[in-house]
């Protein structure tokens, strides 16, 4: 091997020493790629053991600040999210958008066969979304139209097999699963035409977290199965 | 009080229960969160919201993780999610202000000021990347996971964040990722 490895490709090498082929005999001949792979092993331990910082001394007061008040209402917090945003557009016009992707995509069907709920969405709501998705603030009227898309939304999300019932049947894992699968697709393109949307960020990583989760969940039980076959 | 006993009060809406929470988790959450946004006032804002939602959440919360799992991946969601929606902010014109850690300092606070520094100094996509897997942890599947991107992206964008950061830790070395590829 002439030369020298490329940086990225000795960076390759920390985690997977066939990553680079002929990478690691290059290092037994190279001081300087050795002295650079000694180099990048070094920080990257230096980085994992990275101290935790402070955090600052008055950011409790501000938190705090924007909790609401325990003692006029207890159970507030337990309310669904929709419910308690204040600044109502550009979450809702970012729920409008997914949905409307939801029917453009034909996953509204596919999504809704043990929810009617989801399919209303597909008939009803997709059409109000349409026509609210061209201007950047839904106009009055249509609020009622829109709180109806998110609920018909977050239903979608919520709606299908619980926790509970997954790990009594692990197959309700891949019916999860796909219509998570949907939803990321749908908020995708959502995202392509709204990229910097956060409202529609933070769904689409809402999603892909219960996603992870889910997939976690039935990945252990397909080993804790294999295990006791 | 149990843990557990304090998110139930929390989700009730006891304030001090989620103040004993917030004080149990917060350094960590503050860490991830300002090593994600390589930036003191923004991770400030960052995890003030986190915690926010946290609490606006907890009723989500169902238990098959620990609190301080769900919490951390809150938190490094809320912090991708500010990074997209700003986008991409150079980070070479200012040199940032550097917390203090929570240990002690000893004679290791050097190379970890210029680590911050160099970390800071990425480009946003690679530093998420660098720092869900070499500080906090992940594997490349979670932070695939977590970010919405490809294995093979995570893996990619690490390699080239730590070859970055070499370049910034050791700037006198003569060659260059594209000069010194061989075949």
């Amino acid at each position: 091997m002439a030369e020298h490895l490329a940086r990225e490709q000795i960076a390759a090498l920390l985690d997977e020493p066939d990553a680079v082929a002929g990478g690691l005999a290059h290092l037994d001949v190279c001081a300087d790629c050795a002295g650079e792979f000694e180099a990048m092993s070094r920080t990257r331990m230096a980085l994992s053991g990275l101290p935790d910082l402070r955090a600052p001394d008055d950011a409790w007061m501000e938190i705090r600040s924007r909790l609401p008040d325990a003692d006029d209402e207890p159970h507030r917090m337990a309310a669904p999210w929709w419910r308690l945003q204040t600044r109502w557009g550009p979450l809702l016009a970012a729920a409008a958008i997914v949905v409307l992707f939801l029917g453009g995509l034909g996953v509204g069907r596919m999504l809704a066969p043990d929810q009617p709920a989801g399919a209303a969405v597909e008939q009803e709501a997709v059409p109000v979304a349409r026509d609210e998705a061209a201007s950047s603030e839904p106009a009055d009227g249509a609020y009622p139209e829109y709180l109806r898309s998110v609920a018909d939304l977050r239903e979608l999300r919520e709606g299908g097999p619980s926790y509970v019932e997954i790990a009594a049947d692990p197959t309700l894992a891949a019916v999860r699963l796909t219509r998570l699968d949907a939803l990321i697709e749908a908020s995708r393109e959502a995202l392509s035409q709204a990229p910097a949307d956060p409202a529609l960020n933070d769904f689409l990583f809402d999603v892909v977290d219960e996603r992870a989760s889910v997939a976690g969940q039935l990945d252990r039980t397909i080993r804790q199965a294999s295990m006791e076959y | 009080m149990s843990e557990a006993q304090l998110i139930e009060a929390a989700r009730a809406g006891d304030q001090r229960a989620m103040g004993s929470l917030y004080a149990a988790h917060a350094d960590r959450v503050y860490s991830v969160v300002r090593r994600v946004v390589g930036d003191d006032h923004l991770a400030e804002d960052v995890s003030q919201d986190a915690w926010v939602r946290a609490f606006e959440k907890l009723h989500q919360f169902r238990g098959e993780a620990a609190f301080s799992t769900w919490m951390h991946r809150l938190a490094v969601n809320q912090a991708v999610n500010r990074l997209r929606s700003q986008g991409r902010r150079s980070k070479l014109e200012t040199a940032p202000e550097l917390r203090l850690p929570v240990q002690e300092p000893d004679e290791s606070v050097l190379h970890q000021r210029q680590l911050a520094r160099a970390l800071d100094a990425l480009p946003d996509g690679y530093r998420t990347v660098l720092v869900l897997h070499d500080v906090e942890g992940l594997t490349h599947e979670e932070i695939g996971d977590r970010l919405g991107i490809a294995t093979g992206t995570s893996k990619s964008q690490l390699h080239k964040a730590r070859a970055r950061m070499r370049e910034l830790l050791a700037p006198g070395r003569a060659k260059t990722e594209e000069a010194e590829n061989h075949g």
